[in-house]
């Protein structure tokens, strides 16, 4: 089988969300186990500062509270945040004794983050920086990253465990098989087992494609498991994963899931860590 | 003068014509206690008195069988009882340091453990299964998502509405704040102030609006959260008592009309309720301490959080067996209140209602409970807490650190258990009298004694009755059946065990070792059945196995070390007779007396008492002989001698006054100057009037004084003075038996002074004729002319203005003037059954020892110790105050 799509530049968007620290963590591990390096991004927000300097301007926060905004107090907020993400990113670099860069940049969130991306191979991300509300699934940057940036993408709500399967949606296009090679990478790095999703094909169709995975995944030594999706959609998938106890989903870019008007419900659906495989 | 007595009236044979068996085989088991119908009465009543208070204190001699009387009545009655309840501690939902009680009928309170052990395990798997089904998984979602949609939706709208007006959201390090936009981007200041005046106001109001609408509803979103949290709840509720309900409700019937289950049953629905989410929560522990470490030492937490639902069955009863009868053979504070056992985890005691243990006072709840008294006085704070145990009519489990105060760290304080229990102590009378005297709550918590007697009546029924308790514990030890006449053997020395040829021991501990030593005999001599002669083999070796030191003394005499004489007469020189007790065996000696008189103020010198050697009993013994002179003899006159006795060798204390009667014969033979037989010894108490009184011990006096002079040959005209009174307590061995019926030993019972020393000294004692005086050839003529001459010097020496005392020297000298030289002290030996000064047998066995090796170490110029005390009452008695 082929392994194509070597990943030797990952790069990490970090600010200091749970969602981003665990990103840190599982970023550092990945570059150890695939020898690649880690860049660091931190974003500061250009919409937030130049709102600071209104002299109107006024943040609500959580307790419902309001307060004028500084320009001066929020550049040192930024500042703070950006040593903080430095700092966890080092450490976690250093436990991994994996090499790593941090850089911060200025400018819309999203579209940095995005832009960063292609000077990766791979952008890992934490799926919601700070949740406005508890079960708040996704946020808009990471949104934007899974169906904007130019390589693969990892959205994460926690650090990659070891041991739990790794799930795979897999129709057999050339993406897919990409993504396999990757999720049988990831699957080796971690000792898992490997849980392919086979969508509904012709009948014809479905059973050779499994033929052939069947014997690809074979010669590759992994404990696998191939499990038909008898429906095509999100909720589908979803509850293939549940069921799999997956500890990450890796699909291909081009797969219908991944659809702008999909990926929103499909992330609220998923409770383990997303790869877009590009 | 007095006979001696005739060799039947020495030792009181077994009529073998009374016992009509052949061997114990021959006799049926004894149901009824011997003896002790006074006892047996006492424990009747106090088992029948259901009132606090009549708990039962039985006292007797050790060995007396107070513990198989009792057990065995109340084993008996106990059995005809209802079985006493079972008693378990639970979980107190409420108060968690407070585990509840619950009271079951006798064998339901395993029943319940075990039925709570099967309910955790069906409650556990049910909720799971219940909380991880898609229904509940689909119900919870759609409250969770409702509420979050209804968040969205409202966040939406003010986005929406905000992007309408081209404000948009802008998240902030510490919040949300609004911006106004323009191509996507915040607006700059520089724009923004570019803007028409009112269109910046515009904007400021809108933006302000905006911000009103997010503070309502981010006010909002707690209460929303909460009511989601409630209808989870809610949910979670319905569906754990879906499932829990009717499982705890099946067993809620199980015990309909037990008082106190239904209710912790529903306590136990109610918090399966209330904690639904962590029961769910395998991986982590409960919230007690116990859970938590029994989660760190690696058991499975949620088995370490249903541990709060398991029941500690503290006392279980399997229904069948009555009452409980309870022997405490461990009396500690901890073993009789029971106790709360803790765990060492991570360096902290921890500790929970599971680790709740029973004391006695537990398990003989509704039944009896038997200890030793000893026992229970010599554990720190046993007795107080049975005391208040019985006190307040319940059980509390606690340390003595909570006891006392001293320990204030949080613990457990389970719920009293209510006491309804008999207790039975058993003690010597000693300790019975001393509670008695010395706590005042003894007598309202122990308002029974039964006192058992060490002895009984030994007459034909008697013998008859006491064979056939012996083959009921020759059965009841599996031993060889005794023949008639060992079993005539055993009730011969019964008899001699109580010191009395009219009475039997019911002391049945050192007849039961004898039954068994006996056996051992048999069994060496390859017999069936035990005979006499294994019997008496078996008294012979345990006499043997202890009799060292007696030997020794023995020894020691015949070798001249002790100097004792037994043929010969000799002035003021009496044999006097004393016992020594080493443990369980205890042997007669002969000690010499010496008395020796001079001119004085009537002064009778116990030179014992004026070294410290000599007891209070024999001071009281030698001041008697003072009053027995002055009252006889030359009453118009002062009593003008200074005399002085002493018990020659003697390097221990002397107590007793089983001498008495021999010190005043060597006084009267040194006032009379007439030799006194050295091949007599002498034994008993006197009084003022002369009476020969009882005395203890004389079986061990006369066969020490007789062992004696067979080792040095008998002459044929040695014998022993005893009391008369005395004679009915004679059970002599059979050697001594033989000697005297062969003519060559002799005893003589003497009920006074004049008896005795009408055959000490072979002269008529004398009585006073019609003019009030003794005839001259006479005992008590020589001895009052005596005292009316030493009388006379004083008067005169008086009438010079001398000092009778600077005189002395020539009045004794004037005595041997008088032919009857400077008067060598005589000795006359006394004492009766031995006991040192210093409490305890260790002490009793050294100072007698000491004594034997004194007697060596005296000729060396060493000196020894020892101690005998003598006296009647001292044997009958049961302490000091009833001795004498």
């Amino acid at each position: 089988m082929s392994e194509g799509g070597e990943i030797r530049r990952i790069v990490v968007a970090v600010d200091t969300s749970a969602d981003s620290l665990a990103a840190v963590g599982a970023a550092a591990g990945l570059a150890a186990g695939l020898s690649a390096e880690l860049h660091g991004l931190f974003v500061e927000d250009d919409n937030l500062v130049r709102l600071a300097r209104l002299p109107f301007a006024r943040e609500i926060c959580f307790s419902a509270s309001s307060r004028l905004l500084d320009a001066e107090a929020v550049e040192r907020q930024l500042r703070l945040l950006a040593a903080a993400a430095r700092k966890a990113l080092e450490r976690a670099a250093a436990g991994r004794q994996v090499a790593c860069t941090f850089r911060v940049a200025r400018g819309q969130v999203a579209r940095e983050v995005v832009a960063a991306a292609g000077a990766g191979d791979l952008l890992i991300l934490g799926r919601v920086s700070r949740p406005l509300f508890a079960g708040r699934p996704s946020g808009s940057t990471a949104r934007a990253a899974a169906t904007s940036a130019a390589s693969s993408v990892l959205l994460l709500t926690a650090a990659i465990t070891l041991g739990q399967p790794v799930v795979a949606v897999y129709d057999g296009r050339e993406l897919a098989r990409r993504a396999l090679a990757l999720a049988v990478r990831l699957a080796r790095l971690q000792q898992s087992s490997l849980t392919l999703l086979l969508p509904p094909l012709a009948a014809g169709e479905g059973a050779a494609l499994e033929k052939s995975v069947a014997v690809a995944l074979l010669a590759t030594g992994l404990d696998f498991t191939l499990q038909p999706v008898r429906r095509a959609g999100r909720a589908a998938v979803a509850a293939a994963v549940g069921e799999a106890h997956g500890g990450l989903l890796v699909v291909a870019a081009d797969n219908r899931l991944l659809a702008p008007e999909e990926l929103t419900p499909l992330l609220d659906l998923l409770t383990c860590p997303l790869l877009v495989v590009r | 003068m007095v006979d001696p007595l005739p060799p039947e009236r020495l030792f009181r044979s077994c009529d073998l014509s009374q016992l009509s068996f052949a061997t114990t085989d021959d006799l049926p088991d004894l149901d009824e206690v011997v003896a002790q119908e006074r006892a047996v009465a006492a424990v009747r009543f106090a088992i029948g008195v259901g009132h606090p208070g009549f708990n039962l204190f039985a006292l007797g001699p050790a060995g007396s069988g107070k513990q198989s009387v009792v057990r065995q009545f109340l084993d008996r009655r106990a059995a005809q009882e209802a079985p006493a309840s079972d008693w378990c501690y639970v979980y107190n939902f409420a108060q968690p340091h407070r585990p509840r009680v619950l009271r079951l009928p006798a064998g339901r309170g395993a029943e319940l453990r075990d039925t709570m052990g099967h309910l955790v395990d069906d409650l556990r798997g049910a909720i799971r299964s219940a909380f991880e089904s898609d229904e509940y998984r689909v119900q919870r979602q759609a409250i969770e998502a409702e509420v979050k949609e209804q968040q969205e939706k409202r966040f939406n709208e003010i986005q929406e509405a905000a992007k309408k007006e081209a404000i948009a959201v802008v998240r902030t390090p510490g919040g949300l704040a609004f911006a106004p936009m323009h191509d996507g981007e915040v607006i700059t200041p520089e724009e923004f102030h570019k803007l028409p005046e009112a269109e910046r106001k515009r904007i400021e109001a809108e933006i302000a609006a905006f911000q009103e609408r997010l503070q309502a509803f981010l006010h909002q979103v707690p209460q929303w959260e909460r009511e989601s949290r409630d209808r989870v709840g809610k949910l979670n509720r319905e569906v754990a008592l879906f499932v829990a309900g009717p499982l705890i409700e099946a067993v809620i019937h199980r015990y309909d009309g037990v008082d106190g289950v239904q209710g912790y049953l529903e306590a136990v629905r109610d918090d399966v309720v209330d904690h639904l989410e962590r029961l769910q929560q395998t991986d982590e522990g409960g919230e007690s301490p116990i859970a938590h470490a029994l989660q760190l030492s690696g058991a499975p937490p949620a088995a370490a959080f249903f541990r709060r639902y398991q029941v500690n069955c503290l006392v279980e009863h399997d229904g069948g067996d009555g009452a409980p009868v309870v022997y405490e053979d461990n009396p500690t504070f901890q073993n009789l209140v029971g106790r709360v056992e803790h765990m060492a985890q991570m360096g902290a005691l921890i500790t929970d209602f599971q680790l709740i243990k029973a004391g006695s006072l537990h398990r003989a709840n509704g039944g009896y409970l038997l200890m030793d008294a000893r026992q229970l006085l010599t554990q720190p704070y046993a007795w107080e807490g049975l005391k208040r145990a019985l006190r307040q009519g319940e059980a509390t489990i606690e340390s003595l650190g909570q006891m006392l105060s001293l320990v204030t760290t949080v613990s457990l304080e389970p719920e009293p258990i209510p006491l309804t229990v008999k207790v039975v102590l058993f003690g010597d009378p000693y300790l019975y009298y001393l509670l008695s005297h010395l706590d005042s709550e003894f007598p309202e918590l122990f308002k029974v004694a039964a006192d058992f007697d060490d002895r009984m009546v030994r007459n034909a029924a008697g013998e008859a009755l006491y064979a056939r308790l012996i083959a009921t514990l020759v059965r009841r030890d599996r031993l060889r059946p005794l023949e008639r006449d060992a079993v005539a053997r055993v009730i011969e020395h019964s008899a001699r065990l109580v010191e009395d040829a009219e009475r039997l021991s019911v002391r049945m501990a050192p007849v039961v070792d004898l039954l068994r030593e006996a056996d051992y005999q048999a069994g060496e001599a390859g017999h069936a059945a035990c005979t006499a002669g294994d019997v008496q083999g078996a008294i012979d070796a345990a006499i043997h196995r202890a009799d060292r030191l007696r030997a020794r003394v023995l020894e020691e005499t015949e070798r001249g070390t002790l100097l004792i004489a037994t043929t010969g007469t000799e002035v003021g020189q009496v044999n006097g007779l004393s016992v020594i007790q080493l443990g369980a065996f205890a042997f007669g000696h002969p000690s010499r007396i010496t008395a020796r008189v001079r001119l004085g103020e009537g002064e009778v010198v116990d030179i014992e008492r004026e070294v410290e050697l000599g007891g209070p009993l024999h001071s009281k013994g030698v001041l008697i002989l003072a009053g027995f002179l002055g009252g006889r003899y030359v009453t118009d006159r002062p009593l003008s001698l200074y005399a002085t006795l002493v018990f020659e060798q003697s390097y221990g204390g002397v107590e007793g006054d089983s001498a008495s009667s021999a010190e005043l014969y060597c006084l009267l033979s040194a006032l009379a100057s007439l030799p006194i037989r050295q091949g007599l010894a002498v034994t008993g108490s006197v009084n003022q009037l002369g009476q020969v009184q009882a005395i203890g011990g004389v079986n061990e006096k006369i066969e020490g004084f007789f062992d004696l002079c067979v080792a040095r040959g008998l002459s044929g005209d040695q014998g022993v003075l005893i009391p008369a009174a005395n004679v009915h307590h004679l059970m002599l061995r059979r050697a001594v038996v033989e000697a005297v019926a062969a003519g060559r030993f002799h005893i003589y019972p003497v009920a006074t002074i004049d008896e005795g020393i009408e055959l000490l000294t072979g002269l008529p004692a004398g009585a006073r004729d019609g003019d009030g005086l003794y005839p001259p050839g006479t005992v008590n003529g020589r001895v009052e002319a005596r005292l009316a001459e030493l009388a006379e010097i004083r008067v005169s020496l008086a009438h010079r203005g001398d000092d009778p005392e600077a005189e002395a020297g020539e009045a004794e000298g004037g005595g041997g003037r008088a032919g009857e030289g400077a008067l060598p002290a005589g000795g006359g030996g006394a004492a009766g059954r031995a006991r040192p000064f210093a409490p305890g047998g260790r002490s009793a066995l050294l100072s007698s020892e000491q004594a034997a090796r004194g007697s060596r170490g005296s000729a060396l110029g060493g000196r020894g110790a020892g101690s005998a005390e003598g006296g009647f009452g001292a044997q009958v008695g049961e302490g000091w105050g009833e001795a004498g």
